[in-house]
């Protein structure tokens, strides 16, 4: 961050310089997917790449997948997903025809809802479980229906808002399951947590 | 043809994008908010800017999921005004433009809404599917028009199909 006697007026466009490369200095090249990966692989290593690559990886990726999203070889991701392997990170399945890659899921939901316990007092996790059942609702009235599961049957395939509600509808129920998990969380850790919780209740 | 579900937000990817904007565009970045809220089912990353292609503010309304597709829509305040950006509604006098991802049967699946027709789908000039890379093309058309002042920067295939 530059340091001077404007710090405090915010810089004016001409002075931020986004991109390293070449090939994205300048006017906005013809083939700026190209130019993207040639910055891309100009300002990282191929291990943040491959890392990148695989805490977006939601759904099992092939090696030559992994490779392709993060710009590099397939020898090159063998040798860089082992320590994430190792470190119970990234799941790796072994199929007939190759090997599968994708990130642990469970290990992050689980530091999900410890940070949300950590974070947040019973009371401020009662007042989001309300809400979110509050909109879960607004949703089964808006729609007529009991979940999304049904809300994806009905829906027609030009309705863009119902399927960003759809998926706004999801990311709810699962918040929810979340915060809850997160109460119990709370509870169980109490007052002898040692991350301290901002916590307003009497506790020691 | 069954659309496909775009499963749920994807806070990692748009912890990705904040990341990007933050590292690239460094004091240019006013703000980066949870719309509703991050614990409870956001709909959007919203990224304030301190500058613009006409206006001296902008901000990118951005979401992707965990299935499949983005959206990066960008909204400026109409006539250089500089009302509290926390404001709810969309000025809708200022100039707009989305880079969208989805799977559609009749429209490219990339797709670009441009300035002068927001309704109209055309192709995009953003290829790439992982988040980072399809940020930083985000950002450099956004730069390059920005730095211009002239919103044909945006979407770099000039005549599209």
């Amino acid at each position: 961050m530059p340091t001077d006697e404007n710090a405090d007026r915010p810089p004016s466009i001409t002075e931020i310089d986004p991109f390293d490369s070449e090939e994205l200095s300048g006017d906005t090249p013809e083939n700026v997917g190209e130019a993207v990966t040639e910055e891309w692989k100009a300002s990282t290593t191929a291990f943040q790449r491959i890392h990148t690559v695989l805490k977006n990886t939601y759904e099992p990726r092939t090696t030559g997948e992994v490779a392709d999203a993060a710009a590099t070889t397939k020898p090159t991701v063998r040798k860089h997903v082992e320590p994430l392997v190792e470190a119970g990170m990234v799941v790796k399945r072994e199929r007939g025809n190759g090997v599968q890659y994708v990130w642990n899921q469970t290990q992050r939901r689980i530091n999900r809802v410890a940070e949300l316990a950590d974070e947040h007092s019973s009371v401020e996790l009662d007042r989001k479980i309300r809400r979110a059942k509050e909109r879960i609702a607004a949703f089964e009235r808006k729609y007529g229906v009991e979940s999304p599961n049904e809300l994806a049957k009905a829906l027609d395939p030009d309705d863009d808002a119902g399927w960003d509600d759809l998926a706004t509808w999801r990311t709810l129920e699962d918040d929810l399951k979340r915060l809850e998990a997160a109460q119990t969380v709370g509870e169980y850790l109490g007052a002898e947590s040692v991350v301290g919780r901002r916590d307003t209740s009497n506790h020691a | 043809m069954r659309r496909q579900d775009k499963g749920t937000i994807s806070r990692s990817k748009l912890e990705t994008v904040e990341t990007t904007f933050r590292n690239r565009l460094n004091g240019l970045v006013k703000s980066g908010e949870w719309i509703p809220d991050y614990d409870v089912g956001p709909n959007e990353l919203r990224i304030e800017l301190w500058d613009g292609i006409h206006a001296d503010r902008s901000r990118f309304d951005v979401a992707w999921w965990t299935k499949h597709g983005y959206r990066y829509h960008y909204v400026e305040d109409g006539g250089g005004s500089e009302s509290d950006s926390h404001d709810s509604e969309r000025d809708s006098t200022g100039l707009q433009f989305r880079f969208g991802w989805e799977n559609r049967p009749e429209y490219p699946d990339k797709h670009f809404h441009p300035p002068e027709n927001l309704d109209a789908h055309r192709e995009s000039c953003i290829e790439h599917e992982d988040v980072k890379r399809v940020t930083l093309a985000v950002i450099k058309c956004w730069h390059a028009a920005a730095t211009a002042s002239d919103p044909e920067k945006l979407n770099a295939l000039s005549n599209p199909p």
